[in-house]
């Protein structure tokens, strides 16, 4: 079978996958005890407002007629709107959620380059020193909570030694880059205009870094167990028995046959650090979808819980089959189909 | 002459949770230039270990040689730095294993693991450009040339279609062909010595006939010097000029193929012969040899074949017998052939 196809069958089968997660976010919303009308409107609000909140929302509604109503208005480009704020949850999605992207992927690309290389030199060096190192590195990176570590590297790269903003991602006085894609490194290299790159590069790194530990922990991890499995493989004997050296065999030929399982971590992960985002996003002021997933579910606020679990099945689908086309690229024995 | 390959009095035990394994016991084995010497032995006797010995690729640890040495071309190989062996491997030896399957890396094409097997035997050690680096046209003159050698042997282990069929991956190939193209790869730098390791156990029957032949056409054509090693006494009988017998890490029994199917002289040889099917016995005929292969843990005393020997006498089970020829090219290490004293 050919892999357009294939493409298009995978993008094809997201939409039953969104449908279903709807339906489960809508009921999972709408049962939780508590009145998000009552907790809109404030304590002191009348039957009469409460109700007139409740007819504009569609709350006065069954059910199933306000599902229903709920997606016919996707479909249409009409996300809803919060109850609080009023504002249109697609305009507050696309405002938050490029910062959360930004951060989870450079915490991802941190993590991948530091823990595939440290899985590598720790299948190589295994049960010596390097190994040790790794593999102490990584449980301590699992086991300290991240907000812990986030403030510990506040306070001293932040505050003691002064090499990294403290948070935030931008300084007040530099004006965000003209908005393309949200995302402030591609925008501003967009517009060429190097400093605001250079600046947004550092309020990025801190938090990217300690949002990775976890990641890297498990990515390392993984790579390690794959290439001790790869080593042992007949292949790595016959190479080396007619020559080539171990650096070529380990680097260009057991590599590649660790890194399928290493993707799949990666991209589980990516999955991962958008949702665990939130802590970091606090402690760094950092205005992502984090934050505004917190408020929106304290709030019982529905239409946004609704948007923000519509947006994450759309990430998780994309990525998923991101991950199984990488597969394909790195193992010729997988088909399409 | 000095001989190719001399394995003298070599020893290995290997640390087991169970117990130290005294898996070669002091092994001798000399091979001249154009012999095709094979190696034949029950399972766990050593074979492998003894092959492998030569590359260096025993894991160490748990293994580890206690005694004796290898020598190649006169160099003593045990004490060269890893490095050193790397290149020496490229250089002089070409190595093919039982089962083709998980031998071939199943993620590379034909030509990615066969220009690799010809750069880096040809470079024997020295450094080769990179994948990446490969665009200056010396490099690229390089890579070019490697591929036309590795057509050029794939025709000559007989893969029809090489030009096409190299930019196959190998599971696109049938088990034979794959064998052909790990052989391919172990000739791609004109070793001195060709290691096949069981290289036909896991292949059909039709397909071993096939793969032998090839090994004979490629020893008359390029002069091969070969060391085959097998359990199976048919495959040393078509494509073998000496055998050497091993038992328990030892070698028991040394001669020209002929001479030993003739006139086997170690009890345990005489038992491994008479346990092949003839063609006339139709029924019950079958001999095996009593008893089970020894716990090498804690081998038995003396000749390590004595527990299962008819003709065991009380000096067996004291002391090592030492090889005595017995006849031309013909030796053993057994206390019935001892010369009286």
């Amino acid at each position: 079978m050919n892999i357009r196809f294939y493409i298009l069958r995978r993008v094809a089968l997201i939409i039953p996958t969104l449908v279903g997660l709807s339906l489960l976010t809508f009921a999972i919303a709408r049962i939780v005890p508590g009145d998000p009308v009552g907790l809109a409107a404030g304590p002191r609000a009348t039957e009469e407002i409460k109700e007139a909140l409740r007819v504009e929302f569609g709350l006065d509604q069954p059910l199933p007629i306000q599902y229903i109503d709920y997606i016919s208005g996707l479909f249409q480009g009409d996300w809803g709107q919060s109850l609080y704020t009023r504002r249109e949850v697609l305009g507050d999605l696309r405002a938050f959620w490029p910062a959360t992207l930004e951060l989870t992927t450079a915490a991802v690309i941190i993590a991948t380059l530091l823990g595939v290389p440290a899985g590598v030199i720790s299948a190589m060096y295994r049960n010596r020193l390097p190994d040790h190192v790794a593999r102490v590195l990584s449980l301590f990176f699992v086991s300290f909570p991240s907000f812990w570590l986030a403030m510990i590297f506040q306070t001293w790269f932040g505050r003691d030694l002064g090499l990294f903003p403290i948070g935030k991602r931008l300084p007040v006085l530099i004006a965000p880059p003209p908005a393309t894609t949200g995302l402030f490194l591609v925008d501003s290299l967009v517009q060429l205009d190097f400093e605001t790159f250079a600046v947004s590069l550092r309020h990025l790194f801190i938090p990217a870094l300690v949002l990775s530990f976890g990641a890297f922990a498990s990515i390392t991890r993984i790579t390690r167990a794959s290439m001790v499995e790869a080593l042992e493989k007949d292949f790595v004997r016959m190479e080396r028995a007619i020559g080539i050296p171990y650096r070529i065999i380990i680097f260009k030929y057991v590599l590649r046959n660790a890194l399928i399982a290493t993707i799949t971590v990666i991209s589980l992960n990516f999955g991962w650090l958008m949702a665990g985002a939130i802590l970091i996003e606090t402690i760094f002021d950092w205005p992502g979808l984090g934050l505004y997933a917190v408020h929106a579910s304290l709030s019982l606020d529905f239409q946004p819980i609704m948007g923000i679990a519509i947006l994450y099945g759309i990430v998780f689908s994309v990525v998923n089959i991101l991950t199984d086309i990488v597969y394909g690229i790195l193992d010729p024995r997988i088909r399409y189909g | 002459m000095t001989d190719l390959l001399n394995i003298e009095n070599l020893h290995l035990e290997f640390d087991t949770y169970d117990g130290l394994v005294k898996v070669l016991a002091g092994v001798d084995l000399r091979m001249r230039r154009g012999d095709v010497l094979g190696l034949v032995g029950e399972t766990g006797c050593g074979k492998s270990m003894t092959a492998l010995s030569v590359p260096r690729l025993i894991p160490m640890p748990p293994g580890r040689i206690t005694a004796g040495r290898v020598q190649f071309n006169g160099e003593d190989i045990l004490n060269k730095s890893e490095s050193d062996m790397e290149a020496f491997r490229a250089r002089h030896l070409g190595m093919i294993f039982q089962d083709p399957v998980t031998n071939l890396n199943p993620l590379f094409t034909i030509r990615e693991q066969l220009v690799d097997a010809v750069l880096y035997q040809q470079a024997q050690g020295k450094k080769v450009p990179g994948r990446w680096r490969g665009f200056a046209p010396s490099a690229r003159q390089l890579r070019q040339d490697a591929h036309e050698r590795a057509v050029e042997l794939m025709r000559l282990t007989g893969i029809p279609d090489g030009d096409r069929r190299i930019y196959d991956y190998p599971h696109q190939f049938s088990g034979g062909m794959r064998q052909r193209v790990l052989i391919a790869m172990a000739l791609a730098g004109d070793p001195d010595l060709l290691i096949a390791d069981e290289p036909t156990t896991a292949l059909d029957v039709t397909i071993q006939a096939q793969i032998l032949r090839l090994i004979r056409s490629l020893v008359s054509q390029l002069g091969l010097t070969v060391l085959l090693i097998t359990h199976n006494l048919g495959v040393v009988a078509r494509s073998c000029e000496r055998v050497a017998v091993m038992y328990a890490g030892r070698v028991v029994e040394e001669a020209p193929v002929r001479e030993l199917f003739r006139n086997p002289k170690h009890p345990y040889t005489r038992g491994l012969i008479a346990a092949v099917p003839q063609k006339e016995v139709t029924r019950g005929g079958l001999e095996g040899i009593p008893g089970m292969i020894p716990n090498l843990i804690d081998p038995p005393s003396g000749c390590r074949f004595h527990p299962r020997c008819q003709h065991v006498m009380s000096v067996c089970r004291q002391t090592v017998p030492a090889p005595v020829t017995v006849g031309e090219q013909h030796s053993t290490s057994c206390y019935l052939y001892e010369a009286p004293k």
